[in-house]
């Protein structure tokens, strides 16, 4: 070990082994703190599910479940509860009421709270179930207002009596039933038998909820899947907060790639400064052999230092990977509103792994040739590697590159793909390359330009493919960044008014219109679907949770003239205004369902079966905080049906007076605050842009340090070629001129050719990952090409700057 | 003793427009332990390839050598490098040193390539002060002359106590008083730890200071 430290301190004195650990430095940083920071998010966001799912895992089910899980989970030390939810009037003297009763076990809910209150607008307390008295329940304010009572007043269910303790302001699974129109009652287990409101004919959901550590539930998990009957499925959170989820999905995405293209960008820094190592070390090499040295020796000498140099190079780029996820994390922080989970060390080994990869991948080809040096050249004063295999060096070098974003992406078949991108843009980018130079070369010998040729070219493909990696993100990050903040824009919807009788649509667009707000009114019917081309369908039809989640609830679908705000048709055509007929269907479910245009779907609204095909497919902006419908029906389809209205405004701080008004003249409208959902909800997307920016920073050093690494490459090179212009004659002044005019040929063409492909990657990734939209922005091919002229030149004359003053003398050494 | 034979020694290259070239050929040679050898010749007569092959850098193409008594044909590199390890130094025209080492590191290298070697640090500052360059042993090459590099590479050589020295033209690179000093050096370290030179040269006075001398003519030795 000391010895290995006495000889790292000797390498360190080499240039290329400086570059050579600051490309592998970038590369684990980049890892380990997007790795630390989307571990963290990722197990806050479950976290955050947890509480809204009301345990760490829930199984749902059309049917009673058994108590085999339930005592598996008691044996395994997890913490279990119960719920059963269906639909039942509650009734106070004449005043009947469709609530939907979720009877609970008293140990509900595993984590989260129930926020109650004594009245509306009272103090927020927690209730435990234990604490309540024998027939005590609780609901939902709704439920009050519609039977018109206060909490602690007695009401029918079924054929008991129970008295409305206080009113929920808050419980878990609650945000998936916003939207639903019967107000939840709870109601603890013990209290159903008297009810005798659950029957076999009953429809009724059933669920078990459990709790415990992460590993335990994992085992557990695990244990239980096989067994799930095909009426059963586990529920996550996919319908909880969709907007939050894409959102942070989409911003998780591009990290992950930011922090890919930083790797594989350090990773062409990595192999042009072992490359410029190994041609320095040619000479030494045959030394030591001169000295005795046997190929095993030398071997372990170098691995050896390129090893350890990695090892410190992860342990550095941990802890300051570490470091800036703090950073990063202390934002997120805020938004969750609870401590997050620790960071595990998991990006620690993904980050020694990836510089260990990186080291053998990018360095390994360099050193087989190094070792492999004819001691005798050294007499004839050469010092040239001999040749490896091409093929040998691309297979090592594109098993390391799938082995880094394997480890990264944890998709395989992804991996394989962007490997086949990045070898395809390589080799689209020498073609055009040499291409280009040719017709240069053409040009230069009429405006004597400085010669072009295949050294060139190798440096427009490095130059170009950094470049394009840049302008890559760049471009969508603004795109990102853009797309998130015009999601949400300040006078985005914040409040939800939901059940609006048919009778009181008019005079409420009257009362919103006097304080100049216009929304669209939605009509809301809830329909089971039944039947897809006639064929009955439940979920034991489906494998996926989520279309087995999507058969047991019931649809929310509505009717329009209009297509909603932010809806795209992606095939068929909207409906006409007079229609009666047809569905538009949202693309996604209809994948989930494997539905597809012509298909006839069959819901049960109401006990009646409607019967309807699909005429168009629709792409939905769940971010946008206004009323959605996976399933729209024909503009006069509802005009006979019973329905209630929904719609979504944007209050003002100054029209804040509306509200008061409103309840008092529609008492039976719930209007629905999402202004605080909105604030967490901007605030984080600020947060998530703020941690795109700083990851897109490591990608920006990664460029730099190839931009370094290539050049330090050439510099023996150029420093002979100096000195023998310079014994012909050329004046330092010819020399400045041609070696910037050559650095600036050669950025300009690798930033048009970068900003070019750029584009239409750009494009093909926005739309494809992003779910953004194409553009054409030709201004980014001027920036691109002057950038890359402006960035080469500059950097380039820096670097062999000193080189001018080589006095040829050199020559003869 | 010899520590050095070789018998009909010939090389042969292939050149690039498939050319056959000879370089060497018929070279027979006895050089006993501790015997200073010269090799003259005009540049191109083949003596760096000579010294190539008596070192085992390289193989000939024909006949044979043999290097501390094990002919070298039926090796493979790292048994010919196993073979020179500690017994062998070298002295290059053009120094050759680590330029990430200094003087002192330098001069170490060898001792800490032979696995046997204990006190290695000592050694090197004995040898480095046998050079005279004893306040320089953290410099590194770039900040001494070319006789002061030379002199570490004399120094590194001769840290093992070879038991033969190979050494090409080592006075090339500098100028005649420093080449002179260097020379003076050289054959002091060698006398006084009976160690074998042979020595590549074009200089025939310098030569004449050696007990034997070989004259290369187009590739063949002539006496
Ligand atoms: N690798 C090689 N390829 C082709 N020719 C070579 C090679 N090495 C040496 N030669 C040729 O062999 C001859 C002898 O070279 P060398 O031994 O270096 O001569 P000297 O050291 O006497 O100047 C020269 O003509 C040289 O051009
Ligand atoms: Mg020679």
């Amino acid at each position: 070990m000391n010895q290995l430290i006495v000889e790292w301190k000797k390498f360190w004195r080499l240039a290329e082994m400086r570059l050579l650990f600051l490309a592998l430095l970038v590369a684990v940083v980049a890892v380990t703190s997007v790795g630390f920071f989307t571990d963290r998010a990722d197990r806050a966001m479950s976290q955050q599910a947890t509480t809204m799912l009301g345990g760490d895992m829930v199984v749902v089910s059309t049917r009673p479940i058994s108590d085999t899980f339930l005592q598996e989970a008691e044996k395994r030390g997890l913490r279990t509860a119960e719920t059963i939810s269906f639909p039942s009037m509650v009734s106070v003297g004449e005043k009947f009421q469709l609530a939907q009763i979720k009877a609970v076990s008293v140990e509900y809910p595993l984590h989260g709270n129930i926020e109650t209150s004594e009245s509306a607008l009272g103090e927020v307390e927690n209730t435990l179930l234990k604490r309540l008295e024998k027939d005590e329940v609780l609901a939902e304010s709704r439920l009050f207002v519609a039977l018109n009572i206060k909490a602690g007043q007695e009401v029918q269910l079924g054929q008991s009596k129970v008295r409305l303790a206080k009113l929920i302001r808050k419980m878990p699974d609650q945000s998936a039933s916003i939207f639903q129109l019967a107000p939840k009652l709870i109601l603890p287990m013990h209290q159903l038998k008297a009810t005798g409101l659950l029957t076999p004919a009953s429809r009724a959901r059933y669920s078990q909820l459990f709790a415990g550590d992460e590993k335990n539930i994992k085992q557990f998990t695990n244990w239980l899947k096989p067994q799930l009957k095909k009426t059963e499925a586990i529920r996550t959170l996919e319908d909880g907060l969709p907007s939050v989820q894409q959102a942070l999905q989409r911003g998780q995405r591009f990290l992950k790639m930011a922090s890919l293209l930083a790797v594989i960008l350090a990773g062409a820094g990595i192999a042009l400064s072992s490359y410029s190592l190994t041609q320095h070390e040619t000479p030494a090499v045959a030394v030591l052999k001169t000295m005795g040295a046997s190929r095993r020796q030398i071997l372990f000498r170098y691995l050896s230092q390129l090893f350890f140099s990695a090892t410190i190079a992860a342990l550095v780029g941990a802890i300051l990977g570490y470091i800036i996820q703090l950073f990063l994390a202390s934002y997120l922080q805020d938004f969750v509103g609870q401590t997050l989970p620790s960071a595990s060390w998991w990006p620690v080994v993904v980050g020694l792994f990836t510089a260990w990869i990186m080291v053998l991948g990018f360095s390994v080809p360099h050193l087989m040739r190094l070792i492999n040096t004819s001691p005798v050249q050294i007499l004839q004063g050469q010092s040239s590697q001999p040749k490896t295999s091409l093929f040998f060096s691309a297979f090592v070098l594109s098993a390391a590159v799938l082995l880094l974003m394997w480890m990264q992406t944890q998709d395989i078949k992804l991996s394989g793909i962007l490997l086949i991108a990045v070898l395809v843009a390589i080799a689209v980018f020498w073609l055009m390359a040499t291409l280009m130079l040719r017709v240069i070369r053409k040009l230069g010998e009429r405006w004597r330009l400085p010669k072009a040729n295949k050294r060139m070219a190798l440096m427009v493909v490095v130059f170009g493919i950094g470049l394009f990696s840049l302008l890559l993100l760049t471009t969508l990050r603004g795109d990102l960044i853009n797309r998130w903040q015009a999601s949400l824009p300040v006078s985005a919807p914040n409040h939800f008014l939901i059940n609006i009788q048919p009778d009181e649509v008019e005079p409420l667009q009257k009362l919103l219109s006097k304080d100049k707000i216009e929304t669209p009114l939605y009509p809301m019917v809830l329909g089971r679907l039944v039947k897809i081309n006639d064929k009955a369908v439940s979920e034991d039809d489906y494998e996926t949770d989520r279309a087995k989640r999507l058969l047991i609830r019931e649809f929310n679908m509505s009717a329009n003239v209009a297509m909603p705000e932010g809806n795209k048709i992606v095939s068929g055509d909207w409906f006409k205004p007079e229609a009666l007929n047809g569905l538009s269907v949202e693309e996604g479910i209809a994948k989930t369902l494997r539905l597809k245009m012509g298909d006839s779907m069959t819901f049960d609204i109401a006990g009646e079966q409607i019967t309807e095909k699909i005429i168009s497919l629709r792409s939905v902006n769940w971010d946008s905080m206004r009323p959605n419908f996976f399933v729209m029906m024909a503009p006069k389809a509802f005009d006979d049906q019973p329905k209630t209205f929904i719609t979504s405004i944007h209050l003002d701080d100054d029209q804040k007076h509306v509200l008061p008004s409103l309840i008092k003249e529609f008492p039976s409208v719930t209007d629905i605050d999402i202004t605080a959902i909105m604030t967490q909800v901007r605030d984080l997307i600020n947060k998530a842009a703020f941690a795109v920016q700083a990851i897109f920073l490591f990608t920006l050093v990664a460029g730099v340090v190839v931009l370094f690494a290539a050049l330090q490459s050439q510099k023996a090179m150029r420093r002979k070629e100096i000195a023998i212009l310079k014994s012909l004659g050329a004046s330092r002044a010819y020399l400045r001129r041609s070696l910037v005019l050559e650095f600036a040929m050669i950025g300009g063409l690798a930033g048009f050719l970068a900003s070019v492909l750029a584009l239409i990657a750009g494009n093909v990734a926005a739309s494809m990952l992003f779910d953004l939209s194409p553009e054409i922005n030709l201004m980014l091919i001027t920036t691109g090409t002057l950038l890359g002229a402006v960035l080469v030149g500059a950097a380039g004359y820096l670097n062999v700057r000193g080189l001018l003053s080589v006095v040829p003398v050199s020559l003869f050494r | 003793m010899n520590v050095i034979e070789t018998k009909n020694l010939g090389k042969r290259l292939s050149t690039s427009s498939n050319e056959e070239l000879l370089i060497l050929d018929n070279i027979n040679l006895h050089i006993a332990q501790g015997e200073s050898v010269a090799i003259t010749g005009e540049s191109g007569s083949g003596k760096t390839t000579l010294l190539g092959l008596l070192a085992g850098l390289d193989i000939p193409t024909k006949g044979e050598a043999s290097l501390l008594g094990k002919a070298l044909s039926p090796l493979d590199e790292d048994e010919r490098a196993a073979l020179r390890l500690g017994k062998v130094g070298f002295v290059f025209q053009s120094f050759h040193l680590m330029d990430n080492l200094n003087a002192l590191e330098n001069i170490m290298l060898p001792l800490e390539l032979d696995k046997g070697s204990s006190d290695i640090r000592q050694r090197a500052l004995d040898a480095l002060k046998q050079v005279g360059l004893e306040k320089r042993s953290t410099h590194l090459p770039t900040q001494l002359s070319g006789g002061e590099q030379q002199r570490v590479a004399l120094a590194r050589a001769f840290v093992s106590k070879p038991q033969i020295l190979f050494a090409d033209e080592p006075t090339g690179n500098l100028d005649r008083n420093t080449g002179e000093e260097i020379i003076a050096l050289l054959f002091d370290m060698q006398k006084q730890s009976d160690t074998t030179l042979v020595m590549v040269t074009h200089d025939d006075s310098l030569a004449m200071r050696c007990q034997t001398h070989y004259k290369l003519v187009d590739g063949q030795i002539v006496t």
